[in-house]
């Protein structure tokens, strides 16, 4: 019966493939513009990326990442390791050189021809010698410059004022220092005094244990024996 | 001609609106015979064969000459979209009928009628009937093909292609009495 209808089925579909293969049917109306702008509205499908090339995608962000990380990482440790660079960036440093102090030359030339690397290296110099110039004989200081314009002399100002504002924070710096290490030796002190009370506990217990041994021994001793100092007196 | 269906196609991939008008006056009457095939009312049939075409516009790309001529890929594409409307339509799948095992042979008729007859016939099948008609006898699908696609059991798919049978001969029987 199976067989029968199946050979059948498979007559009546040659049949009807023959007949409706080509069936074209005619449109009514014209729905292109409508079909196009549906297209076009809707944003095209995302064709799925290849798992290779995803991967590699994914190699190469990483290793950008990696090499921006290091560089940076290399770039803070250069400006941390040079201390010279790093107390410049807080610090920038005035245009006033020691020179110009002692000197009969005007200040302004002498700023014109000092590099800014000159006078950042001798920065320390111009502070130590500006400020005693300055405390002795502040008048002289003043008539040695005298061609100068009011511009150098409050330049010098500020720089006596800068030098004084550095000096307590030095000072504050050093402080910091010695209260670190003091600290430092005190927590030393602390750890060795814990670890001598811990051998004193260490080698105490084995003659707490002896003691203690020796004592219940005569305890149990005494229990035999009445009004020994080991039981108790009796309440009169 | 197949260089310029290739050449055709990557200008509608490229959004060339006057190809794609070349492309949907060159295809739009065979997406219309496979929606008409698969639907019976007009709206369903429109709104299927519009469907169809911003479906094949949108995916053109896909198409691999290698595999197959465009025709088949159309059709194809059409023929899954009405299927997607027939199955959101018949959300609770179509009701397993009992039928007797008796063959029914529609062979003479199916000989007799004309094309479009015979398309209006298949339109009058109900929805389920029609479906694994076209299915079945048409597309070539084995039973179990069609249960996974419509989510029906295998026999029901069997029972449907024999109900169809039996509908169409008494279709058929009436229309051979009027004509008569």
């Amino acid at each position: 019966m199976n067989s029968e209808n199946h050979d059948s089925d498979q007559q009546l579909r040659e049949q009807l493939q023959s007949k409706l293969k080509d069936y074209k049917a005619p449109v009514e109306g014209d729905f292109f513009d409508r079909i196009v702008s549906a297209v076009d509205a809707t944003p095209p499908p995302i064709v799925p990326v290849p798992a290779a090339k995803k991967s590699k995608g994914i190699y190469w962000t990483l290793t950008a990442v990696g090499i921006g990380i290091i560089g940076v990482l290399i770039w803070f440790f250069m400006n941390d390791m040079d201390p010279e660079q790093h107390q410049k960036s807080i610090h920038p440093l005035p245009k006033v050189t020691s020179d110009s102090t002692y000197s009969n030359e005007p200040a302004h030339q002498l700023n014109e021809e000092a590099s800014p690397i000159k006078s950042a290296k001798t920065s320390t110099k111009a502070t130590q010698n500006v400020k005693p110039a300055l405390q002795q004989n502040p008048v002289k200081t003043n008539s040695l410059n005298g061609d100068q314009d009011s511009k150098t002399s409050l330049d010098i100002e500020e720089t006596h004022a800068m030098n004084d504002d550095l000096e307590p924070e030095k000072e504050e710096a050093q402080k910091t220092e010695r209260q670190e290490e003091e600290e430092e030796e005190e927590k030393v002190d602390m750890i060795e005094v814990i670890k001598e009370e811990q051998l004193a506990e260490i080698q105490e217990e084995p003659t707490q244990k002896k003691y203690r041994s020796v004592l219940d021994s005569l305890r149990q001793r005494a229990k035999g024996q009445e009004g020994t100092i080991f039981n108790d007196p009796k309440p009169k | 001609m197949t260089t310029d269906i290739q050449d055709l196609v990557q200008q509608c991939i490229h959004g060339d609106n006057h190809a794609r008008r070349l492309f949907y006056d060159r295809f739009a009457e065979n997406i219309m015979g496979a929606c008409r095939r698969y639907m019976a009312q007009s709206d369903d049939i429109n709104d299927v064969f519009q469907e169809a075409f911003i479906h094949i516009f949108q995916q053109l790309h896909k198409w691999d000459h290698t595999k197959g001529n465009i025709e088949g890929w159309l059709y194809r594409v059409a023929t899954n979209v009405a299927l997607k409307a027939l199955n959101k339509k018949n959300r609770d799948g179509w009701d397993e009928i009992a039928v007797s095992n008796e063959p029914v042979d529609i062979s003479s008729a199916i000989d007799e009628l004309a094309l479009e007859d015979l398309i209006k016939i298949i339109q009058q099948l109900p929805d389920g009937q029609r479906t694994v008609f076209n299915m079945y006898l048409i597309e070539g699908y084995s039973h179990k093909e069609i249960s996974v696609k419509l989510n029906i059991s295998e026999n029901g798919s069997k029972s449907q292609l024999s109900r169809a049978k039996e509908t169409i001969r008494k279709i058929y029987n009436e229309y051979h009495q009027t004509e008569h």
